[in-house]
């Protein structure tokens, strides 16, 4: 049953990336860094891992095989994700400046940068690789810190995950690009022209697919799947690694045939909790990539690339924000709006990486580019994650000085964070206990939000309402539970209530929970559960009451 | 990624099969992984084998995170007796079997320990599917279950290092005792620091768990012993409350995606049994299905369950589980277990996990227990009495509420509970008051009251168009407003719990809303003053 060695080689790339993240987390150092450096340490420097082969190859076998398989399938569910995030809603909420910034940052920086590459002595190809590879930001670290500053929802936070879902079009247009540019190896014009036109019109073929599976055949049977939360996750799964087939049968990259099944699941209402299911599984594999990522880096070209490397990642902290707070400021934003997203955007994004692994797959550029890559990768990540973290302070530095005066832009109107939710009641699990209370709570004023897995059972229910599983502690969140002023639970499920109990005691919320049997009832009240609902008992009580009373049962 | 690809198709068919026919999964993925095989789809061996080994990592890494002692209750030390009691039993059955077959004496070991791996998935699925799971039998199945997986991890740890000659069974017995004490320690404090006090993320805390399954996985391999051992008690060092809450909410996409995938993995690697074997083996399913439970059902009575837990719990006990196929894959990796022997266990398993939901259900239960002999009432009741249907939980507390009116009778098919009734004085009558001659015996048209306890509402709704022919009025207790409206349509009266559930809530709210007011108020006046 399989190669132990591959479970060492697994289980030496996750120890160490743990014990990194938890040595390092003081240092506010972003995991992707940490990955990296994991895979570096058990590959160049200490040779515990050799995974040589891997990188970039379909056709590896062993060991390398097998890691490069869960590195495809962690960008697979990547991609997979981001198709997933881009409902109607989102286009419209950030579309327009969205869309103007990210195509201006990314043409400018795109022409800029491809100047200076050739500055350095590098070919026409190596060139458009690199200056499209310093284009784009990290879709993860953005996401993650300032999720982690709970501003996602600012101005500035909405811009700057607008126009990393425009870089994200970008890419996918890139990566069928590199298809197409790859498909035969060196190729003459009239060829590669064919290949790019193949592919763009195995991507049209694709979208066109992929919209009418959207609007016409996926939403029946993914609503019957919602009732059964692992064949939603495993539904899902099939559709991304079918899209993914399907993709590689037409000269496309899997990542292209992953972003657009997610992009055809995204309009779905089952789709956000789809994506909480899927953070895990991705967090995972993602991790491998980045390890198997560093394991892979020629230090020794690493250290020939240094310089023209070291002024790339200058170019890209310093152009690449003065372009977008220019865009924005001209688009009719606050500086203080515009200066926040320009600096959030500071760093180069895995989806580099993943364009320089897909390019090397394909002949069109060798280890070398691949360690510039990684070295303005990873000396913009860092020093961009520290930025977004003190970007307050920073701002008020900036600002201080009045540098910032010469945009003219206009009066701040945009920085206020808007008012969230508090005061309100959850109610978890939308059986028939749940609905009423719901109805009950709402019916007497109170603002309620409901939660269940199952999207058919918060039909018709007044109130705001949440598709997912309580287990997962963002459900809670999106449901704003820290500021609610109580927490309900119908659920007859014992482990979910205790840990809802749990939850409610460390936010310091009252809750009422269902005490559905008798053998769960010490286990709520050691929880501190403020009301234990006891059905069965009220509902006996009502029962015996009625036998006894002397009015005739007839 | 074709071969990820066809597996996660045939995992996805797996679960709509099984959500459509309301049965576990597990079969219909094996069957589903076997097709693959069958019509020659194109499976990269290299990916099925690795695939299959992290698969089964998750898998009993998962097993491990359920073991939550809280979960079992009273039932601990009478769930392991069971436990161990039922590896005497599997031997019993088994080794003759075996030896008739002519196998090596490790591999018999392996068959044995693989036939004794329940399945705790199936019992754990379908006990909630009922709802089922918070009863006296759902706490004793689910404890067995536990103290089983317990057993036959350790066992199998110990056994592959007493087989291989190649690793020292003195280090692999320390490792194992250590791998104990370890999980012990990574329960008590390690994880709780990490995972309650640190503060991490998601990441930092998805990390730290599976490092903790690689961590435990690695030292196992080192010490020879089957990284599977390791993984299993890396998940029960996670399974303690809060943190094993925490970490589901980290991993469970992680068990959904590779317990399918285990099984239909599984699936891929079997091969079609010969007509002789496939009539020993179907022998041999049918021998385990009837004699462990007869076996069995003794010492679980013994636990103060009723006949009809008791052999839902027995029936819930009896399947081969993911357990079983884990030991037979590490069987095959130590070269004691062949090809043929892993497609046997795997049809014994598939077969078992599917009866298994059938074979405990509330129908089957209920007729067996019928056709178990009791002496019959030799009186008859008042007339002017109250019935209650259905002698369980809640019919407890009716009886101890009104088990001082000389006008109650009972009438429940358990032949232990009407006994116990008629020992304690109280007029029971065992059957289905469907029949005529209970109904006649239990003189339902004079009776004042009818109460009906039965969770099932088919059950209610059979009771109301006898009794509304009869003429007597039913009380029958039910959970939602659409039942309610069924019964109500029928002339019974209902009891909504969730009504009264509601009600009880809303006035709890109300008043603790205003108590918090009168607080208010008073804390305002105080400070004016």
């Amino acid at each position: 049953m399989g190669d132990p060695e591959f479970l060492e080689t697994l289980g030496l790339m996750i120890v160490l990336s743990a014990v990194l993240l938890v040595v390092a987390r003081r240092l506010s150092v972003p995991s992707i860094v940490l990955f990296i450096l994991a895979g570096l340490i058990l590959g160049p420097i200490l040779g515990l891992i050799d995974l040589t082969a891997a990188f970039g190859a379909h056709h590896a076998t062993g060991v390398s095989g097998a890691i490069a398989l869960m590195s495809e399938l962690g960008i697979a569910l990547l991609l997979f994700l981001v198709g997933l995030e881009l409902s109607l809603e989102r286009v419209k909420d950030v579309g327009k400046v969205a869309v103007l910034a990210g195509i201006g940052q990314v043409s400018v920086t795109a022409g800029l940068g491809f100047g200076l590459v050739l500055a350095f002595g590098f070919s026409m190809v190596e060139a458009a690789m690199l200056a499209t590879a310093l284009t784009f930001s990290s879709t993860v670290v953005v996401v993650k810190l300032v999720g982690q500053k709970k501003e996602t929802d600012s101005v500035y936070g909405q811009i700057a995950v607008g126009v990393l879902l425009v870089q994200d079009v970008v890419v996918i247009i890139a990566l069928t690009l590199v298809a197409g540019l790859g498909g035969k190896g060196a190729a003459s014009g009239e060829e590669m022209a064919l290949d790019i036109a193949q592919a763009f019109g195995g991507m049209a073929l694709m979208v066109v697919g992929s919209l009418i599976a959207s609007r016409f055949i996926l939403p029946k049977p993914f609503d019957w799947a919602a009732r059964r939360p692992e064949m939603l996750l495993m539904w899902s799964l099939a559709l991304c690694f079918g899209y993914v087939v399907i993709a590689q049968s037409l000269g496309l990259s899997p990542e292209i045939g992953a972003f657009l099944a997610g992009m055809s699941l995204a309009q779905l209402h089952v789709a956000h909790d789809l994506t909480r299911r899927l953070q895990s599984l991705k967090n995972f594999f993602i991790a491998i990539f980045f390890v198997t990522l560093g394991a892979q880096m020629q230090l020794s070209e690493a250290g020939n690339q240094v310089l023209p490397a070291l002024a790339l990642a200058a170019f890209v902290m310093v152009i690449k924000p003065i372009l977008l707070i220019v865009i924005i400021t001209r688009l009719g934003y606050s500086q203080e709006t515009a200066f926040k997203s320009g600096l959030t955007l500071a760093q180069i994004s895995e989806f580099s990486f993943i364009l320089a692994a897909v390019g090397m797959s394909a002949g069109l550029i060798g280890e070398d580019i691949l360690a510039v890559i990684a070295i303005v990768g990873l000396t913009t990540i860092v020093i961009s994650s520290y930025l977004i973290i003190h970007l307050d302070r920073l701002y008020e530095f900036v600002d201080g000085t009045g540098v910032l005066g010469i945009l003219r832009a206009p009066a701040p109107w945009d920085t206020s964070v808007e008012e969230k939710p508090k005061d309100h009641i959850i109610v978890v699990g939308m059986n028939t206990l749940g609905r009423e209370i719901v109805r009950g709570l709402a019916a007497r004023g109170f603002d309620v939000v409901a939660i269940d897995t199952d999207p058919v059972k918060l039909r018709d229910l007044p109130g705001r309402s949440i598709v997912g599983n309580v287990g997962y502690i963002q459900v809670l969140e999106e449901a704003d539970f820290d500021r609610a002023q109580m927490i309900v639970s119908a659920l007859q499920i014992e482990d979910t209530n205790n840990l809802l109990a749990y939850y409610a005691r460390q936010a310091e919320i009252p809750c009422a929970i269902h005490g559905f049997d008798v053998t769960v009832m010490d286990d709520l009240r050691a929880l501190d559960v403020a009301y234990v609902i006891d059905s069965k008992d009220v509902g006996m009580a009502r029962l015996i009451e009625r036998v006894l009373s002397p009015e005739p049962l007839r | 990624m074709l071969s990820l690809g066809l597996l996660v198709v045939a995992a996805g068919v797996a679960l709509g099969i099984a959500q459509r026919l309301a049965l576990p999964v597990a079969p219909f993925a094996v069957a589903t992984g076997f097709v693959l095989r069958a019509i020659g789809a194109p499976l990269d061996s290299d990916f099925v084998t690795d695939g299959l080994l992290l698969a089964a990592t998750f898998l009993v890494f998962t097993v491990g995170t359920e073991i939550d002692r809280r979960h079992v209750h009273r039932f601990r030390w009478r769930a392991t007796l069971i436990a161990l009691f039922q590896f005497v039993v599997v031997a019993i059955i088994a080794v003759p079997w075996a030896l008739y077959l002519g196998l090596r004496p490790w591999t018999i070991v392996f068959l044995v320990l693989a036939l004794v791996g329940g399945s705790t998935f199936v019992a754990v699925e379908v006990l909630r599917r009922r709802q089922h799971f918070f009863q006296a039998s759902g706490r004793l199945a689910t404890g067995v279950s536990i103290a089983q997986d317990l057993l036959v991890v350790t066992i199998l740890a110990a056994i592959v290092s007493t087989a291989d000659p190649e690793v020292s069974t003195a280090l692999s017995l320390t490792t194992l005792a250590l791998l104990w004490f370890l999980s012990w320690i990574v329960m008590k404090w390690a994880a709780p620091y990490m995972m309650l006090r640190m503060e991490l993320d998601d990441e930092e805390r998805l990390l730290f768990a599976i490092a903790v399954l690689f961590g435990f996985a690695g030292v196992a391999h080192i010490a020879g012993l089957p990284p599977l051992a390791g993984a299993f008690f890396a998940g029960a060092a996670l399974s303690r409350f809060p943190v094993s809450g925490l970490v589901r909410g980290h991993v469970t996409s992680f068990s959904d995606f590779f317990v399918v995938l285990f099984f239909t993995t599984i699936g891929t690697m079997l091969v079609i049994p010969s007509r002789v074997e496939l009539v020993t083996e179907v022998l041999f399913i049918v021998g385990l299905m009837v004699l462990r439970p007869a076996l069995l059902l003794p010492v679980v009575r013994r636990s103060g369950l009723t006949l009809r837990a008791s052999l839902e719990t027995v029936m819930l006990l009896s399947p081969v589980g993911e357990l079983g196929l884990i030991v037979a894959l590490v069987g095959m990796q130590y070269g004691h277990i062949g090809v043929a022997q892993l497609s046997a266990i795997a049809l014994v398993s598939v077969v078992t996990m599917t009866l298994v939901p059938w074979l405990s259900s509330p129908r089957v239960t209920r007729a067996v227990a019928a056709r178990y002999p009791t002496r019959a009432a030799d009186e008859s009741p008042h007339a002017g009495h109250i019935i209650l249907i259905g002698y369980g939980e809640s019919g407890e507390t009716i009886v101890e509420d009104l088990g001082s009116d000389d006008d109650l009778v009972v009438v429940d098919v358990d032949p232990v509970v009407v006994e116990q009734l008629n020992e304690r004085g109280i007029f029971a009558i065992r059957g289905d008051i469907s029949e005529p001659r209970i109904a006649t015996m239990a003189r339902v048209p004079e009776a004042r009251a009818i109460i009906s306890t039965a969770p099932n509402i088919d059950d209610n709704l059979g009771l109301l168009r006898l009794s509304r022919a009869e003429g007597a009025p039913v009380l029958v207790r039910v959970f939602s407003e659409h039942d309610a409206q069924a019964v109500g349509a029928l002339g019974g009266q209902p009891i909504t719990e969730v009504d009264v559930a509601h009600d009880a809530f809303l006035s709890w709210y109300r008043a603790s809303k205003s108590g918090q007011a009168a607080d208010a108020v008073q804390d305002d006046g105080g400070s004016q003053e």
